[in-house]
């Protein structure tokens, strides 16, 4: 059954980043449908045909001090008295300003009774300037937000900007909102269809498509498979962009791209332990250690001790052809057979990120809501949105669940049928730590 | 038991007449001597009937956008209107002339009402109160500015008074006064207000699932939650003893009788088969409480007496909107969402024609 409610998208974005262009290429593209506008300005009576309203942000927070309680009651007062009206209009877009919190807006059509009952929230639509959103990024955290609260990520005036450019854009807003569309749009150019009535903030719809999943972040920039028979060898660094350097060398179980990543995941964890790092070692061998190599300067060079022939994998915490390494024995120089780069994990530490988290096997129903209750309750603030579709146990059917800040509903979707039970759950918010949702997550297994 | 059996054997309770706006009845309001009833409709209308027969009037006004709030003056003739057109428009309806007419600001103009020294009009626009003296001055002057939206606004009775519930509490201005009288504040969003008859009560209705009571003497306020969502809609009884409260399917009954008025009790709980309250009213001489329904339906209580339904009507087309009791409580004006619009009363049994 279709929901009769009337849909409502938000149109958010940083001044000058082409919201009023895409709103009048919407309204002049749309044919047969009603749209009611409720503009970001002073003053409300309506014109051109009483459909756009010009409305004063009220932002009403409630006693209890909960950021999620927190509404926006010009739009409550404006929506309520136009939903009275017999010849009600089929849309409502909701223009905010470019320095506006969409989370208000967005918990409007949540929390409110009235508003609930006749409105549903269609999706969040954000405007970013190509040219101009990493300075934005910088300095502003309303971009930030604006960025993850979104459900679609207009990336307009990408004709300013070479393909490359927008590349690295495109990947670093990824980082920051995995589930959210991203399209490029030049004068925020786009089928109507793919903007308004797209089911994505639907809690049945919510992981229709899956989320993509980042490649993940590591702690080195690097590694690589080395073929060596048993021997002593010399890696040598020249001068640097750092003083120092962290590396592990650990055995590997052939010269296969599989082998590499295992490697990769054991280096992971011995990257984790920082406090059992070896500071510039006499000699370095294969295990679990993590080197701390002093460069300096002058450059230096570390003697490697191979008991055995064998496959051997480098990981090293930056590029190495930054500090010119060099894997030499008394008369070779070796290089790498398999290589890889990683995408390192240190950048914008401080800034809106999305945890994906995905695994299989059947969650205990209390046990999820209550971590669910509690990570929301403590983290709410900084937890911005947050999808999931769950396998639970003994449910047939697929549980998805859409949440923003602190409120979240859970919903029983279509059932599992023969395909696999997979849990997947992604976070997008300030302050997330990766490994504490993954594993409180993991904790809610059956 | 019997006395409820009694009425309910000896009178039925059903429409008198009834007619159709063009639209959602936005505002109801009965001339003082009960015998011109006044609507207005989201579509603008503006209209009045003869309590009696129906009849309209001839000239019905307009404002473009939607129509708001109705004010009677205590002389019968004059009736305030306002509207999404950021006008207020005083009506003559003996002729259906304008009298006056007032263009605000760009501000939805969402309540209207005369101040009970006969000379103020006041009304609201967006977060400033105006005021005019309709006859005297044609021009109006703000009252005062508030600091966030006016939600309600309400005049004490018998006393020049405005009460005006915004986010953030209430606040009480008086013409001629340039600065507030007084603030009672509550850091939430206050829906609507109702001064007690006895202006002993300042009661509010909130956005956050609370209603508030202020003792208006001390400045002392209780706090009630509970409720299942908003607080839209109250109403006090003649005795200023009882506050009716709606929120969802929930009609809360508070006594506030005693010094420590509702503080400590629990409400009388009323429900009428799950049905979402839309308006509340009660008898402006009497113990009885009027509730229109989502579902259409109005019902009649004396929660002072008996948890069970008096009397009910329906259902009607549409939501019940408002429901407004003639000046001598002995009819029941009901409006819809659809636009329709009746007027109850009580009619003997056996004694129809």
């Amino acid at each position: 059954m279709s929901d009769p409610r009337i849909p409502v998208t938000i149109l958010t974005g940083f001044l000058g980043s082409g919201k009023t262009t895409l709103l009048n290429r919407l309204l002049r593209e749309q044919h047969g449908k009603r749209i009611a506008v409720i503009e970001n300005e002073f003053g409300e009576i309506g014109i051109d045909q009483d459909l756009v309203i010009r409305s004063d942000e009220e932002i009403f927070e409630m006693n209890n001090g909960c950021i999620c309680c927190t509404v926006r009651g010009d739009l409550i007062r404006i929506l309520g008295n136009l939903m009275k009206r017999k010849d009600r209009f089929d849309y409502v877009l909701i223009e905010t300003t470019g320095l506006a919190d969409p989370g208000p807006v967005a918990q409007t059509f949540v929390m409110d009774d009235d508003m609930r009952e006749h409105l549903r929230l269609d999706g969040i639509v954000t405007l970013v300037d190509a040219r101009h959103v990493l300075h934005h990024l910088a300095d502003s955290e309303e971009v930030q937000k604006q960025i993850a609260f979104a459900d679609l990520i207009l990336l307009n005036k990408s004709d300013l900007e070479p393909a490359a450019t927008l590349d690295a854009l495109e990947a670093r807003i990824r980082r920051m909102n995995i589930q959210a569309r991203i399209e490029r749009t030049i004068h925020a150019a786009i089928p109507v269809e793919r903007v308004l009535n797209t089911g994505a903030f639907d809690v049945k719809r919510a992981l229709q498509t899956d989320p993509r999943f980042l490649e993940p972040e590591y702690p080195f920039e690097w590694g690589g498979l080395y073929a060596l028979p048993a021997g002593s060898y010399n890696l040598a660094f020249s001068d640097g962009p750092d003083p120092s350097m962290r590396v592990a060398l650990l055995p590997a179980e052939g010269a296969t791209p599989q082998a590499l990543d295992k490697a990769r995941d054991r280096a992971v964890r011995v990257f984790g332990r920082r406090h059992e790092v070896v500071e510039s070692p006499e000699t370095l061998t294969p295990g679990f250690h993590l080197y701390e190599l002093t460069i300096g300067t002058q450059g230096r060079s570390y003697h490697v001790e191979l008991a055995r022939d064998g496959v051997f994998a480098l990981f090293t915490q930056h590029h190495p052809e930054e500090f010119a390494m060099k894997w030499l024995s008394p008369r070779n120089e070796f290089s790498a057979v398999l290589e890889a780069v990683y995408k390192p994990d240190h950048e914008h530490d401080d800034e809106v990120t999305s945890v994906g988290i995905r695994f299989s096997g059947d969650l205990h129903m209390e046990r999820l809501n209550e971590w669910m209750r509690e990570l929301l309750a403590t983290k709410g603030p900084d937890i911005y949105r947050s999808k999931g579709v769950l396998s639970i146990r003994q449910i047939p059917n697929r549980v998805v669940f859409q949440g923003v800040h602190m409120l979240f509903d859970f919903q029983p979707d279509r059932p599992w049928g023969s395909d696999q039970r997979v849990n997947t759950l992604v976070f997008i918010g300030r302050n997330l730590d990766r490994r504490e949702l993954t594993e409180g997550f993991q904790s809610c297994l059956a | 038991m019997s006395r409820l059996i009694q009425r309910q054997r000896a009178f039925s309770f059903a429409p008198r007449w009834q007619t159709v706006l063009d639209d959602y009845v936005q505002a109801l309001a009965w001339s003082t001597d009960g015998q011109t009833l006044a609507a207005a409709s989201i579509g603008g209308t503006i209209a009045w009937f003869s309590a009696d027969q129906g009849n309209a009037s001839p000239v019905l006004g307009r404002h473009a956008f939607g129509a708001s709030a109705l004010s009677w003056h205590p002389d019968r003739r004059r009736l305030a209107s306002s509207g999404q057109d950021g006008r207020v428009i005083l009506w003559d309806t003996h002729t259906g002339r304008i009298l006056q007419q007032w263009l605000g600001g760009t501000s939805w103009i969402e309540h209207v009402a005369w101040c009970p020294d006969q000379r103020h009009l006041a009304w609201s626009s967006g977060k400033t109160i105006m005021l005019a003296r309709p006859g005297e001055t044609a021009e109006a002057t703000p009252l005062g500015s508030l600091p966030s939206t006016i939600a309600d606004m309400c005049w004490a009775p018998g006393d020049a008074t405005l009460a005006c519930a915004i986010y953030g509490g209430v606040w009480l201005w008086s013409p001629g006064q340039p600065m507030p009288l007084r603030t009672f504040p509550w850091k939430g969003s206050c829906i609507t207000v109702r001064w007690s008859p006895d202006r002993r009560f300042l009661a509010t209705g909130d956005q956050d699932a609370t209603v508030h009571f202020w003792f208006t003497a001390t400045g002392i306020d209780l706090r009630m939650s509970g409720f299942p969502g908003k607080v839209k809609t109250l109403s006090w009884d003649f005795s200023s003893r009882y506050l009716a409260t709606g929120s969802g399917p929930c009609l809360a009954i508070w006594d506030c009788e005693g010094p420590s008025g509702p503080e400590g009790r629990s409400p009388i709980l009323l429900e009428y088969q799950a049905a979402t309250i839309r308006a509340l009213a009660y008898q402006p001489d009497g113990p009885w409480l009027a509730a229109g329904y989502q579902n259409g339906h109005v019902v009649l209580w004396e929660p002072a007496f008996s948890i069970d339904p008096l009397f009910s009507a329906g259902p009607f087309d549409g939501e019940i909107t408002h429901v407004a009791w003639s000046p001598g409580g002995r009819q029941l004006a009901v409006g819809t969402s659809h636009g329709n619009l009746a007027v109850l009363d009580f009619t003997p049994k056996g004694n129809s024609p």
